[in-house]
């Protein structure tokens, strides 16, 4: 055993032969959603800066922040990010309880977060253009 | 290398180096971060974008101004500690060290730009009711 060669060992997961399928997607969308939230962080203090400068700043900031057409396709797309996030790291949370972790249940959370953080983006979002 | 014994090869290798510890102390901050990002979605996203005198008086609410300031020392650090792992998967030796000075500043710069922005905030509302007096 211990003059076994260890340096030529195959290497897992094969990405490219692995049929996709929902705990891989949602799994690699958590840490997509993670980094992209870093953009989240630079935009929300971004606004709050702008609101700590004054009725003025605040006016000019926010045509850049929310005024055109990209800004609600990025902060829509952050908040939905946010959500995902957070549903994702809560399935973490239960799977840490060894619940849940046969491939039916499993399945199952996964396009619950999926589909759960669209809906919850999509009410979120109802409310921003509200107000 | 022949002469080293599995015992020993395998000695230090194991979650020894920082692994469970890392895994504990993210789980631990995301059960933070699960509430606090239900009261930011619930609470204060849905004021970005709105008028300055609304955002004034939501930000400045008692209640609102804790689940932001408790939102933005949370995030920063919770921030920090999952982008350590996205370096030690993805950049080589040498240059993570690198990324998490920068990593680590960075996050605290934010921190302290979300907390300076609250304070100040609440400075405007303190003047402008005295002003009113």
């Amino acid at each position: 055993m211990a003059d076994v060669n260890q340096g030529n060992r195959p290497l897992s997961p094969h990405l490219q032969i692995y049929r996709t399928h929902i705990l891989m997607v949602s799994s690699i969308l958590i840490r997509i959603t993670g980094n992209g939230l870093t953009v989240g962080i630079v935009l929300v203090l971004w606004w709050l800066l702008a609101a700590a400068a004054g009725p003025e700043a605040y006016a000019a900031n926010m045509e850049w922040l929310t005024g055109w057409w990209l800004a609600y396709i990025v902060w829509f797309g952050l908040i939905w990010a946010l959500s995902y996030h957070m549903l994702g790291g809560i399935r973490h949370i239960i799977w840490d309880e060894a619940v849940g972790l046969d491939l039916k249940t499993a399945e199952k959370l996964g396009w619950a977060i999926v589909i759960g953080s669209g809906a919850l983006a999509v009410v979120i979002s109802i409310f921003m253009l509200i107000l | 290398m022949h002469y080293i014994t599995d015992r020993k090869r395998a000695a230090g290798k194991g979650s020894l180096a920082h692994g469970a510890d890392h895994q504990l102390q993210v789980t631990y901050s995301s059960y933070m971060m699960a509430i606090l990002v239900v009261l930011f979605l619930i609470r204060i996203a849905p004021l970005i974008g709105a008028p300055y005198e609304v955002v004034l008086a939501g930000l400045t609410s008692p209640f609102n101004t804790v689940i932001c300031g408790l939102f933005i020392v949370s995030t920063t650090y919770h921030w920090r500690f999952n982008i350590k792992k996205v370096f030690e998967d993805y950049v080589p030796k040498g240059w993570d060290f690198a990324g998490m000075i920068i990593t680590t500043a960075l996050g605290w710069f934010f921190c302290g730009l979300g907390l300076y922005s609250l304070v100040k905030l609440m400075i405007i509302k303190a003047m402008i009711i005295v002003l009113a007096l």
